[in-house]
């Protein structure tokens, strides 16, 4: 089994809809993948068309005293995803707490789901580091990124050593701004960069609004095809690692 | 058909072929001339790159903070 993390290096880079995609090619590539939501907003069900009013989820359940693993979803054989659940602001403050004094909740959960995937997909939030560092270290750990300033300045704040992969998302190669800063960080962070860039398409967006991943909404879209190769990558690394 | 000299002598064996650290020229280079700390620079990125810098003055402050500060990491390295 293999952890893969994705996490917004800021709000609204589109990671929640990148991991849809990215879950969706690894199933369309023939393998068993669970994606876990870990964001309080709770928006990755809805790219599984998932009901607007349905409140279950792990989250939900934890504060509710239920058991967190039967709130999962089948979506088609070989694919599962559980919600975070519908929570307040008071409650979601509470779970933070919570998962900061049990801060190796998800790490012990990911123990017992190893043997039933082959990938465990989490959706990190931007905020909530009590949230984010409950499930530990991921084989694949990957910071979503755009190519524009405010996620150059946020680079250049991060820790020098840190080991997250860096994925370019909505990119546009005819933005001049992009193409340069992209160009920075191949000479600075070339060794995190994947060697794939995710490209700007409006249909990313469309497949949301279609409660559907985009790979499902727009499978011949370019955007589409990007993820199919970030999940083609993830396969590479696992084999590299074998 | 014209045949070799006898005295031709193959510069570079099978084990260096076979070696992933001289698969490219840059390596082959470093190795033939025994430069071991050869440091590759590619002049039209570095020129590209400045070229960047210079459209957007906030990525250049960047770079110049950057500089100061790896600068001051080495100063007090070497102190």
């Amino acid at each position: 089994m293999i952890s893969v993390s994705m996490r917004g290096l800021r709000g609204g880079v589109g990671s929640t809809s990148l991991l849809a995609a990215v879950g969706h090619a690894l199933h369309s590539l023939g393998e068993r993948v669970l994606l876990v939501d870990v964001c309080p907003e709770n928006l990755l069900r809805l790219h599984f068309n998932l009901g607007w009013t349905e409140r279950r989820g792990w989250a939900r359940a934890t504060l509710d005293g239920w058991p967190w693993e039967e709130q999962a979803w089948s979506l088609g054989s070989n694919l599962f995803l559980l919600p975070y659940g519908e929570v307040n602001e008071a409650e979601e403050t509470a779970m933070e707490r919570r998962l900061t004094a049990e801060p190796a909740l998800w790490r012990r959960r990911r123990a017992s789901l190893a043997e039933h995937f082959d990938w465990l997909l989490f959706d990190l939030p931007h905020g909530h580091p009590a949230h984010a560092a409950s499930v530990g270290q991921c084989d694949l750990p990957i910071r979503v990124v755009e190519a524009d300033a405010a996620c150059h300045v946020l680079l250049q704040r991060q820790p020098e050593r840190s080991c997250d992969l860096m994925l370019v998302n909505r990119y546009d190669p005819l933005c001049q701004l992009q193409r340069d800063v992209l160009l920075l960080w191949q000479q600075r962070h070339g060794g995190r960069l994947l060697p794939v860039n995710v490209h700007a398409d409006a249909a990313m967006r469309e497949a949301l609004a279609c409660k559907a991943p985009v790979g499902h909404y727009a499978p011949a879209s370019l955007v589409a095809k990007d993820a199919l190769s970030v999940a083609i990558w993830c396969l590479a690394q696992r084999a590299r690692a074998a | 058909m014209a045949a070799l000299p006898a005295s031709f002598a193959m510069s570079t064996t099978t084990q260096d072929l076979d070696d992933s650290s001289t698969a490219d020229d840059i390596g082959r280079l470093r190795a033939a001339l025994q430069l071991p700390e050869f440091d590759f620079v590619g002049l039209g990125v570095r020129a590209e790159m400045l070229r960047a810098l210079r459209r957007w003055p906030l990525l250049d402050e960047l770079d110049r903070s950057d500089a100061l500060l790896t600068t001051h990491d080495r100063q007090e390295a070497a102190a």
